[in-house]
């Protein structure tokens, strides 16, 4: 017998005993971990595809009547006087400090 | 996909093919099992099952392998005789022969001489060109002829 046909002689093969069920048990529970996932993700899907046409968020519109924002329509508001907001970097004039502080 | 008529078809030569990788039975039946989690989850579809199961078989347990260190060939056991009336086999002389060889041609044997793929599925299933795996072959079979034959 030449070499080729001690190849062809043999072939792969080795004994599996116990192993069937393990792995196919294994591959059993990831599959069925990837069909939950896929619901899961479908079913998110589904609620954006049904939430988002309905405009369930928080409602930031004005007032009916109103077109100024919620916060310009505070009783009073309009009478107050808008002071600006410095810089605490504010360079100030150590001969002038005295104008700045505060009475006792 | 029939993940069980699949592994009833195939586990046995899978198996066998990636024992000669992993040179650890262990490592081979975790590969196994991880490349049928696989499947259960990607489910392929699957054209040439042998070439596809392979190719899957060989880089799942190429990973397995790298976590270890490999093991002689020659006590393992993965191949099996063909029943060829007055054709007696030494199947430890052929393992350990077949140990002897480089990890890239040894597998190329395997897929041609004994599994009996061509040149071009056996490339497929290492991912080297034709010539490669033409050439790696007749490199392998002067070896072998040189350990087996007197």
């Amino acid at each position: 017998m030449n070499l080729e046909e001690k190849l062809k002689s043999v072939r792969l093969g080795v004994a599996s005993d116990g192993l069937r069920d393990r792995v196919l048990r294994a591959s059993g529970a990831a599959r069925f971990e990837r069909r939950v996932w896929d619901w899961t993700a479908a079913a998110a899907a589904a609620i954006l595809v049904v939430a988002l046409p309905l405009n369930l968020g928080p409602n930031t519109d004005p007032e009916p009547g109103t077109e100024r924002g919620p916060e310009e329509n505070l009783p009073g508001l309009e009478d107050a006087v808008v002071i600006p907001r410095y810089s605490v970097d504010l360079y100030v004039d150590p001969a002038q400090r005295r104008d700045f502080e505060v009475p006792q | 996909m029939d993940l069980a008529a699949l592994y009833d078809e195939w586990v046995s030569r899978l198996l066998a093919y990636m024992i000669s990788i992993t040179r650890d039975r262990h490592l081979a039946e975790d590969a196994l099992q991880n490349l049928f989690v696989k499947l259960a989850v990607s489910q392929p579809e699957i054209r040439n099952p042998a070439v596809y199961l392979f190719r899957a078989a060989r880089r799942e347990a190429i990973r397995s392998a790298r976590r270890r260190r490999m093991e002689p060939l020659g006590p393992l056991e993965f191949l099996i005789p063909v029943t060829i009336p007055g054709a007696p086999v030494e199947l430890a002389d052929l393992t350990s022969a077949l140990g002897s060889l480089p990890p890239e041609q040894q597998e190329i044997v395997i897929l041609h001489g004994i599994e009996g793929f061509t040149f071009k599925e056996a490339g497929e299933i290492v991912g080297a060109p034709l010539e490669t795996v033409a050439s790696r072959y007749r490199y392998a079979i002067d070896k072998l002829r040189g350990l087996l034959e007197p």
